[in-house]
């Protein structure tokens, strides 16, 4: 079942009564159908800083309810707000000291399903230890679901970039789930 | 969205995919943030203002009658077992109505069995010592408007939220606005396909 497909009125219709009407049921409505996924993105693209999240959260529906009346549903209202919610994080690491990039790996790191590699980091840990930027497209592709070309879209990015850093950053996460494989920084 | 099929590069195997597909997509966000978020967008001018001023003397007697009749007389949906709980007289909690709309064509057949489950989820209340109280309604009534440019955008042409006629109520004690919120995720009603809008009582503290 989709967001869309839940109880009660359709996104379009609370987001129209939000705009006409200033309506404070709508808007509840919007924000408890979308909050519990949208809460869990920001967690996970902050690196699973709660209270960043929770800050990030309110400025996503702020920011949100300041642009509505500009929203033209080419996308759906979950990916919209996940737009929103992408650019605000990326905001709140720009404060943060520049992370050093991880580089690129000898050979593909074991599964990390296959426990043979021995004690490794578990996925959403790793997930939090990626550089900011190879997270975030790990997230919205592989987590998330979102197509390259939504990925690159909501990063900002062509596809083929996107594309790129993805493939950047599953060769990191591969590295942090794989902690015993010898490791090479590149100067 | 959906997933794209033509990746390049590192690509996830059968078991790992799976990995990610069982990471939890949801996570409730800390109760509260609902709270700050309308209080700010009021502020700012995006949400309608609360209710006028005039009404809140006819909320205040409608609570003090059904404070006062909820102690003498029982509803048909809360007996003594479900009053066990502290009264709303007696506790501290904040008190919130749940308002029981239902929807054109709502059949009256299931009407016993629904009274039943109604007083049992009630009851429920009652034992984990939450104040409840509440009573079907009968159809006769007077719905009474805002005056003209303050009228409940979510409000039909009537005051009742469109297409939907008041079919009952409760009235329960809860620490805040999520709280109730919560409770009445829980109410049957919803399940019969009923509508619940749930109101804080607006007393003098």
């Amino acid at each position: 079942m989709t967001l869309e497909d839940a109880s009660g009125p359709a996104d379009r219709e609370l987001v129209a009564r939000f705009l006409t009407d200033r309506s404070e049921a709508a808007f509840r409505h919007l924000y408890r159908r979308h909050t519990p996924r949208l809460y869990q993105t920001v967690l996970r693209l902050l690196g699973g800083s709660e209270a960043e999240a929770q800050d990030a959260l309110q400025e996503v529906w702020l920011r949100a309810a300041d642009g509505l009346d500009g929203f033209r549903w080419g996308s759906t209202l979950s990916t919209w707000l996940t737009g929103i919610a992408v650019n605000i994080c990326r905001e709140s690491r720009r404060s943060r000291p520049r992370e050093v990039e991880a580089e690129a790996l000898v050979e593909p790191a074991a599964s990390f399903s296959d426990p043979s590699g021995g004690a490794a980091l578990d996925l959403e840990r790793a997930l939090a230890a990626l550089p900011d930027g190879y997270r975030r497209v790990v997230v919205l592709h592989d987590v998330e679901g979102y197509t390259h070309e939504e990925t690159a879209r909501l990063l900002g990015v062509e596809t083929g970039t996107s594309k790129s850093q993805l493939h950047q950053a599953r060769r990191a996460l591969r590295r942090l789930l794989d902690p015993d494989r010898p490791r090479r920084w590149a100067t | 969205m959906s997933h794209d099929p033509r990746n390049e590069g590192e690509e996830w195997t059968a078991a790992e995919r799976e990995v990610f597909r069982d990471l939890p997509r949801e996570k409730e966000p800390p109760p509260g943030l609902e709270e700050r978020l309308v209080k700010e967008l009021r502020q700012r001018g995006r949400l309608a203002p609360a209710r006028p001023r005039w009404i809140r003397p006819l909320l205040q007697t409608a609570a003090a009658v059904l404070l006062l009749v909820g102690g003498v007389v029982l509803g048909r949906w809360t007996d003594g077992a479900a009053r066990s709980g502290p009264g709303p007289e007696q506790d501290t909690a904040a008190h919130f109505m749940l308002l029981l709309y239902e929807p054109p064509g709502w059949s009256r057949e299931a009407e016993a069995e629904r009274v039943e489950e109604y007083g049992a989820w009630a009851r429920r209340l009652a034992e984990e010592g939450r104040s409840v109280t509440g009573a079907p309604l009968e159809a006769v009534e007077q719905v009474l408007v805002p005056e003209p440019g303050e009228r409940d955008a979510t409000a039909g042409p009537d005051g009742e939220p469109e297409g939907l006629s008041l079919g009952g109520y409760f009235l329960i004690g809860a620490d805040d606005f999520a709280s109730a919120v919560e409770v009445a995720e829980s109410c049957p009603h919803l399940r019969h396909g009923g509508t619940v809008v749930v109101r804080e009582l607006a007393l003098e503290p």
